[in-house]
Parts: structure tokens; sequence; C-alpha cells
């Protein structure tokens, strides 16, 4: 009987290593093991820098955003499955897509959380991007070899609106067709975005053309891209050495040896193809890093700050949930526009802009502001590269002094854009006319 | 470390709660405690609590799902008699019958009573939140949907009495007149209503009858005096919530024999002056099934001179003596072969004998005051209703006049044009609602009305002059020749005057000159002639010297400005143009 038992524990142990190549001792080598033998936690690096882990570095916006993504890729996909991007009139006079969302409300177990869920996470997207955007930038973190991220990070960004538009339409409500509406009639302002708008609509108007192509841009070919982008993100992010710090961190207090545990066997990589760094680089001694003794093991540490955020965010957002359910107004109507028809709160800002002349507001200033944004590094760099002395790339310092002009700047586009919103949202009343937040109850804008 | 596990776990744990929160908010829903309590009211123990769902097949496939006896789940129950809300038995819907043919647990709730059948909380069902466009029609509003199942066409149907009375106000108010309802009336001046209630909520269309720019801020519809009784109204809302094109029977086909008879409407074969009586007021008429209801627009005076009928609308009392036989009986036909803006409703399905009918009343109404009246009292009489009791020109039916009434008020144009008016009054003017007065008025009444409209206007203001000018010949020089090259006029040329008509005209006169142009709606009063108006052009008085005059000059007293800018040869073309789309040749 106990042969039998230590037979089947040698065979459970056996299962347990054909799974799971490492243990959980204290060891450096057990702690580098576990990250790099896990496709999940192999995305990161085994050892990162001490300051990737102080909430001052990135508040964790970009995880933040990035779990956001993850839980409204799960929502959607469970809400794919009550769906139908179908205008067509159902027997109780509603068209197919509406009626889908009277089902989510009232018939299908947890239909509401999921749809809240989504809505909420969605919205939270893109507040979250922006402010990502903003830590990234006042951090200087866009700078430092990683200009070309920066980009990639506003395309990102772009997607993320994008996405949380096509999204808005699917309910096929007031809300949705008017909000859509207005994002529509503002691109035909663009030189060229009539034919745009009309690819992207596939009819002259809002109809159950655009209703198809909105769905598939937004379960298909919107979140592809997006988590290509995403994986180039973090991509980069290794690539470029982790998190931007400090061009000299030497004066950082360092790690003490002890928490570090001890290397009982130096054949870490005995079983994993892998290269040590003589065999790909000519020279006579291989570069060592002075940082290195504020280098830590991510494990435990770094990945328990990590599933914190998450938990943070399911738990946020589930309370959100269920205190707030997503707006839903009567069915689509094309013949009876809503006063005021408001885009969802990301164009309010535009909207309003649009209110005060349509080829300036609508066409010039965003695109301005979003090509600059973009571009920003790159101005940078060729003032750097033109004037002598000119230097701005102070990498993972908050409010660089050298760079209170930038960040001013910066922080003042944020406010000029939050305070059109504001207006946007708050101080428009019937035929957008100024009025106090208390004296009316409109839609739209969520 | 330690530190973050216990955040984690902190954070898991509260993700746990609030998660659990929304299981518990999906499964205790309020439908399970009202079964509850209703079985233990009836003191049953053994009962089982589940969602009670009725599938009504549409027509067409598909089918409506109506859960609303999971709380209202003694519908049916004769026990449940006295129960509260939401528990109580419904009420019987035939008045008088034992059995009610209306069986819940097959035809369900919304089929009469609207409202959100597949949810279970109570606002999300009763429809009442913003944007749900059947929100629940409570209690005897359910009439409204009788049409759904019933065919409504040929009379009462037991238990419908609103909906019924709502039917005969229709038909009483006019409402016809202007609004189609399929198989009722046939009239593009409105918006159709035959599928009212399939668009619009009750509470919409209550809003719209009430103040009919509440909803549609640029409605024309005139606002009635009987929307100050809320009866009217609500019977009048439910008629109209019940015109649906949705419904749960096919045509021809209805439960328990309320379909329409195979007979042929009956209709008015012979005209009397009384059947136009009993038309113009909107009441039944004997032998015939159609109606009139010009009362609720037009008013008229009866023998003794008093005023009765709406003030949508011109008074009629010597409508027939200013007009004649004809000109009312085609008005009727189709206004607009007289008044290109009228806003009155083409009675084309009326038949030769209604219309001599109505004829017919009209010519006995002969009440005429005027004698040994003074210039004041004649304009009381005759004209206030139109130019109003200040002579301003808005008069109590002014506003859906169109072109409006003239605002004598206007110094500069009574100065200007008075030698006009005694032909106005007498002859009228064609094109617009000012009748000839001839036949009713004597030429010392007319005078004395003029000087009685000369004193008003011309009070404290001094007299107010304009140049003569002339309208120039073929042949003649160029006004506006000053290098002398020795210009001479030549005929004016329509397309030259479209030209010019585009380029100096069209911002109040309107692109297709039709007095609707975007400036026209700064304006108040008067407001853009319509230049397509061949009855006004036509008649002899509107002479092109008179046109000349007018556009170079300007119409003194109104916002037409003087073009003494343009040449006199633009001013030729822009009078030929005119013409030419105003003449028969034209089209």
């Amino acid at each position: 009987m106990n042969e039998l038992m230590e037979k089947a524990k040698e065979f459970g142990l056996k299962l347990y290593a054909s799974i799971f190549r490492h243990n959980f001792d204290n060891t450096g080598l057990t702690k580098s093991k576990i990250m790099f033998s896990n496709v999940l936690l192999h995305i990161q690096p085994v050892k990162i820098h001490k300051r990737s882990i102080k909430f001052k570095t990135t508040m964790g916006l970009g995880l933040v955003t990035f779990y956001l993504f993850l839980i409204l890729a799960v929502t959607g996909v469970l809400l794919m499955f009550h769906y139908v991007p179908s205008t067509a009139i159902g027997p109780d006079g509603l068209p197919d897509a509406y009626s889908r969302m009277l089902n989510l409300r009232s018939n299908i177990f947890w239909g509401g959380l999921l749809r809240n869920m989504h809505r909420w996470a969605a919205h939270g997207m893109v507040a979250f991007v922006a402010f990502h955007m903003l830590r990234v930038y006042l951090s200087g973190a866009h700078r430092g070899g990683r200009e070309f991220n920066w980009v990639i990070g506003c395309i990102l960004g772009l997607l993320t609106v994008f996405l949380s538009y096509t999204g808005y339409l699917l309910p096929w409500d007031q809300l949705a067709f008017w909000g859509v509406k207005v994002g529509t009639e503002i691109a035909k302002i663009a030189p060229g975005g009539a034919i745009i708008r009309g690819i992207l609509l596939g009819d002259t108007d809002v109809g159950s053309e655009a209703l198809i192509r909105f769905y598939v841009l937004h379960v298909a070919i919107l979140p592809a891209v997006m988590a290509f982008l995403i994986a180039v993100h973090f991509f980069r992010i290794r690539k470029d050495g982790g998190l931007a710090k400090p061009a000299d961190t030497t004066h950082e207090k360092q790690i003490p040896d002890e928490e570090f545990g001890e290397v009982k066997n130096a054949s870490v990589f005995k079983s994993a193809r892998s290269y040590k760094l003589v065999e790909i680089v000519k020279g006579k001694e291989p570069k060592v890093n002075e940082e290195v003794d504020q280098m830590m093991f991510a494990w435990p540490k770094l990945i328990v700050r990590e599933v914190i955020v998450l938990l943070g965010v399911v738990a946020f957002l589930s309370l959100i949930s269920v205190l707030f359910d997503a707006p839903l107004e009567g069915p689509a109507d094309p013949n009876h526009p809503t006063n005021p028809s408001k885009a969802p709160w990301y164009f309010l800002g535009l909207q309003e802009l649009v209110s005060y002349h349509g080829f300036i507001g609508g066409v010039v200033i965003p695109g301005i502001m979003v090509g600059g944004v973009m571009f920003l590094p790159y101005i940078e760099i060729f003032q750097e590269t033109m004037i002598k002395g000119f230097n701005k790339n102070y990498p993972g310092i908050w409010f660089a002094r050298e760079r209170n002009l930038e960040n001013a700047l910066f922080i003042g586009l944020y406010i000029f854009m939050l305070a059109l919103i504001l207006i946007g949202v708050y101080f428009r009343g019937e035929n957008w006319a100024v009025v106090y937040p208390w004296e009316h109850m409109s839609g739209g804008g969520l | 470390m330690l530190k973050d596990y216990r955040i984690m776990l902190v954070l898991a744990f509260a993700g746990l709660v609030f998660f659990g929160m929304s299981l518990l908010k999906e499964i205790n829903l309020s439908f399970a405690s009202h079964q509850k309590a209703y079985y233990k009211e009836l003191g049953i123990e053994d009962f089982y609590v589940e969602i009670k769902q009725v599938n009504i097949n549409a027509p067409g496939g598909g089918m409506v799902v109506d859960r609303c006896q999971s709380c209202h789940i003694g519908a049916s129950n004769p026990d449940a008699l006295n129960f509260d809300q939401p528990l109580a038995m419904h009420p019987p819907i035939v008045p008088g019958v034992e059995n009610d043919p209306h069986e819940f647990g097959k035809i369900g709730c919304v089929v009469c009573h609207d409202g959100n059948g597949r949810a279970l909380e109570k606002d999300d069902a009763h429809g009442e939140y913003h944007g749900w466009p059947f929100p629940l029609l409570a209690g005897e509003l359910a009439q409204a949907n009788c049409n759904r199942c019933h065919t409504m066409e040929s009379g009462s149907l037991a238990g419908a009495e609103h909906y019924e009375k709502g039917r005969e106000l229709f038909l009483e108010k006019a409402c016809w007149g202007c609004h189609t309802i399929a198989g009722i009336s046939s009239s593009s001046q409105a918006p159709e209503l035959s599928n009212a209630g399939g668009k619009f909520s009750y509470e919409y269309l209550v809003e719209s009858m009430v103040d009919p720019a509440a909803n549609v801020a640029n409605s024309k519809m005139p606002k009635f005096d009987w929307v100050d009784d809320a009866e009217t109204v609500a019977a009048l809302a439910t008629y109209l919530k019940g015109q649906q094109k949705n419904r749960l029977r096919s045509d021809g086909q209805a439960p328990i024999g309320y379909s329409k008879p195979a007979s042929e409407e009956q209709r008015l074969s012979e005209a009397s002056a009384a059947a136009g009586r009993s038309l113009f007021a909107g009441v039944p008429v004997a032998g015939s099934l159609d109606r009139g209801g010009c009362i609720n627009c037009h008013s008229f005076r009866n023998g003794n001179g008093v005023l009765s009928g709406g003030s949508v609308g011109p008074e009629l009392t010597y409508a027939i003596r200013a007009r004649g036989k004809e000109y009312v009986e085609d008005h009727i036909r189709n206004a607009r072969v007289h008044v290109p803006d009228s806003i009155m409703p083409t009675f084309k399905d009326y038949n030769d004998a209604e219309i001599e009918s109505l004829v017919k009343f009209l010519e006995t109404l002969d009440y005429n005051p005027a004698a040994g009246l003074p210039g004041d009292k004649l304009f009381e009489m005759f004209c206030t209703s139109c130019h109003g009791e200040e002579l301003d020109g808005r008069g109590r039916v002014s506003s859906m006049l169109d072109p409006l009434p003239r605002d004598f008020n206007r110094y500069q144009f009574v100065d200007t044009y008075e030698d006009r008016f005694a032909e106005s009054i007498s002859e009228g003017v064609n094109g617009t609602a000012m009748p000839a007065w001839n036949k009713i008025l004597s030429k010392e009444q007319i005078a004395s009305l003029i000087d009685y409209i000369k004193t008003q206007s011309l009070t404290g203001d001094k007299p107010f002059t304009r140049i003569k000018v002339e309208l120039p010949k073929t042949g003649d020089p160029e006004r506006m020749d000053y290098k002398e090259k020795g210009i001479e006029l030549a005929i004016g040329d329509p397309i030259e005057g479209l030209a010019a008509f585009q380029k100096h005209c069209t911002s109040c006169h309107g692109k297709l000159a039709n007095g609707k142009g975007p400036n026209a709606y700064l304006l108040e009063h008067p407001l853009p002639r319509n230049l397509l108006n061949k009855e006004f052009l036509n008649q002899t008085t509107m002479s092109d010297e008179r046109l000349y005059q007018s556009i170079l000059l300007g119409v003194a007293g109104t916002p037409m400005p003087a073009h003494d800018h343009l040449k006199d040869q633009t001013l030729l073309d822009l009078i030929a143009f005119i013409r030419a789309n105003t003449t028969e040749e034209a089209k």
C-alpha cells in the first residue's frame, strides 16, 4: 500500500514537472525559471529595475488600459453570443439589434452585467489611454529610444477611440444612432471625409449597412489590429530596455545581496536553447551593467503587483456595473433626432469645436492636435539635431525642470480638451444652446 | 511583500462580493416575492415560483413574448378579485358578459396594454423609462389597442367607448380634413395618421394636439380651442393611438364578428341647405356617412349677427356674395387654384351633391349690418378678423393666411397706395384672402372705410411722398447710361431676368421665386411676395408699370427695398422673368 502511495506520489511529481518546470523555493534560479518557463510570465523579463514596481513610475495606467482591453475582449465575445447586427423589424415592432439589447437586460442571466461591464470598460479604456499618455509625456518616457513606441501608442489610442465608437452604434437605440450620426457628419467636413464616410457606412446615411460594417470592424478587424499593435508596443518596451529611467541611476540605492537568494546550480540554461553573451558579441570582456545591483527579480513582487491591479480593475468595474446600468434609449428612429444629439463623450470636444466652425474646428485643430501629438518626440529630436545645446531628452524623470515648457503645453492641451468635453457634456442643451447642468436632463455623451 | 499579499486578498474579496451582488441582482427579482404573496393570500402552500410566459404568434412569423403574468399572476383568477396590485384580477372587459372571451393565458397583456412584455422588473416592463416607444396604456387607455385584433370601422365595439368617441371627434372636429387615416380620409395637407399609434406614444399624441409646436417646432397645425377639454383630447388620443399598421389580425379576419359590413358607404345624392348646414357643423347627415366640420376653422354670423366657429380660416358670412358660387365650389375642391399658398385642405372626396349642399348653406347666410355704420364700425365689422383691431394686419385669423393681410400702421404704405384702396376693397385682391366687397358695401361705405384707415394710420406722422416714375418703353434711352453711349432699351428677356433674379432677389423671394427665400424667415410682416402667384400677378391692376415701380423704388412701408442701382434693362428683364413664370404660355 505504501509502495503504491509512493508510486502515486512519484507519478504526481512527474505530472507536475511535465507542466511546471520549477519549484517555489526562494533561490534566484527558481525565480528566473518561474519567469521564463511560463509563456504568460515570459512576456516580462526575469529581472527588472527596481524603479519599475514603484507606483510613482507608471501608476499602473498602461496596465489598467491593457486589462480593460482583456476584459472587453472577454465580455465582448460573450456578448457576441447574444447579438445580431440586423435592423430587420421583429414581430414586436423593434429592430433585431435593439431587441437583443432588451433580451440582454431582461432575459439573459447576467446579460445586464455583461453589457454594463463592456460599456463602462470601453469608456474607461478611452479615459485610461488618455491618462497613460499624459503620464508617459510628463515623465519624459517617450524619449530615450522610445520615440517610435510613442507613435505606436498614439495609433493604439486612436484605435481605442475608433473601437469604442464602432461599438457605440451596435445597441441601435436613439443614443447610438444619433451619436454616430453626429460623428459621421463631422467626418464629412474633412477633405476626402465623404469617401471614407461612404466606405464606413456603405450607404449615404447611417443604416443597416453601417450597422454590419461597424459590427465587423468592432468585433474582428479593429481588435485584431489592436492586439497586434499591443504586442508590438510591449515588445518594444522590452527591447528598449524596460521602462524609461534616467540615464544615470548609479546614485540610487542598491538592492542588498541577500534579497537575491542563492544560486545552487550554475546551469540555468541546462535544458533550454540559449546563447551566452560571449557567443554573440565581439569584445574582450562582457559588458557589465553598472546598474545590476538595482535590478531585482520580477517574481514574485512585480507579478503580485500586476495581479493587484487586475483584481482592482475587476472589482471596481464590477461595482460600477452593479450600481449603474448602461444607458439604453428607445429604438433608433432616423425621423426623430434627439435634441441635442450628442456624440459619445470623447468626441464631444470635437463636436463642441465643430459647433464654432466646421472646417477649422472639425479638421484643422483636431488634425494639428493628433498629428502634432503623434510626432511630438520627433519634433524634439529635430530641434535637438538642428540647434546646438538644445536637449529635451530626460526619460523617466517626472516634471523634469528642463521640460517645463513642454509639460505645461501638454497639460494645457489636456485641460483645453477636458474643458471642451465638459462643456459639451454638461453645458449644452437643446439646439446646442448653453445651459447649466442642473437645468436639463439630456442623454448623449455616454 | 506581505502588504502586497494583503491588498491582493482584500481586492479579491471585494471582487467576489461585487460579483455576488450582481448575482443577487439577477436572482432576486420582484416577481418571486409577488408570487409568494399571492399564494400566501390564497392559502396555497404547495407552489412553485416560475416565470409565466405567454407567446403570442404574430402574423407573418415571429412571436411577441409576454411575461406580465409573472407578477400579475391573479389576472384571470376570480378569487383574486380584491387583491392588491399587481396580484388582483383584471376587471371584466366586455360589459355584461358572463364569461369574458379574452383569455389572458392565451393573449397575454401587452396586446392591449403595451409596455415591454419580456421584462420582469416593473419600470422596465411598464416601459416607464425614457425613449421606450410603447409605454404602458393603463386602464381604459387600452381601448386604443382593441383595433389590433378587432376591425373597428363598422361602429361600436362594446367596451371601447373612448375609442368610439375619439372616432366621432376625429370626424366632427374635421381632423380628417387635413390628416389622412386610411379608409377614412385622403388629404395630403398634414402628416398621415394611419400609423399614428405605431409611431407615437399616447403622451406624444396628447402633447401634439394641445400644443402642435411642442414636438414639431415648425408645425402649421392650428391650436384649437377644444384642447382645453381634457376628455376630448384623451378620446381623440385614444383613437389615434389605435391607428396602427402592425396588427395581430389579417385583413378581413377578426375575432368574434366585428368585421366591416360589405355594404358600400352611403353618400349624399341630393343637395340641400340643411344637409350643407350639417356638413358645415360636422354633425351626421341623415342618409350619409360623410362628415364635414368646416366650422372648426371657419366662422359665420347667423341672421342676428352672432359670430360662431373657429378662427383658423376667414369668416364665411359674406363668402358667396363676395366670391360667387363657382369660386366657393372650386375653393372647397382645391383652394390652391385661387390662393397658391392657402393651407386649406383639399376636399376632393366630396361628391357634387355635398359641395352643392355646402354652397347652398352658405347662400342662406344673408346677414348684412353695413347700412348706416360709420367707417370705424364698418372696419370693426368687416375687416378686423384679418387686418386686426389695431389695423396692424395681425387679426385673429391672420397667422394662417398667406399672403398676410396688409398692415395699415405703416403710414408710408397707406400714403403711397391710398388711391388703390378703393379698387382693392371693391374688387378684392386675386390670389389672396381679400374678397371683393362691392356686393356688400356701397361706394360711400368703402370711401368712409378708406377715410378711417387714413386717419388711423397717419395720426402724428408727416405725409410721405414717393417720386413718380413711368415704365420706360422699348427704345427709350437707358436710365443708367452715364457715359452716354446711347444705349437703348430692348424688350425684356426672361433668361437674362432669371440670371438677374438669382443675383438680386433670391435671398428673400427664394430661388424658386415662391417668396420663401432664406431671409424670408427673418422678416415678420408682410412676407416676401410669392412671385408664382398667377392669380395675383395676372389681375388687371398688376401692370408692368406697377412691377417696375415696386422693384425700382421698393414697396413703401414694407421690407422690399429700392433697387435704383439696377439698370432699366435689368428691371425689364426681371419683369419679363416674372411674367414668364406666371402666364399661361409659360407652362
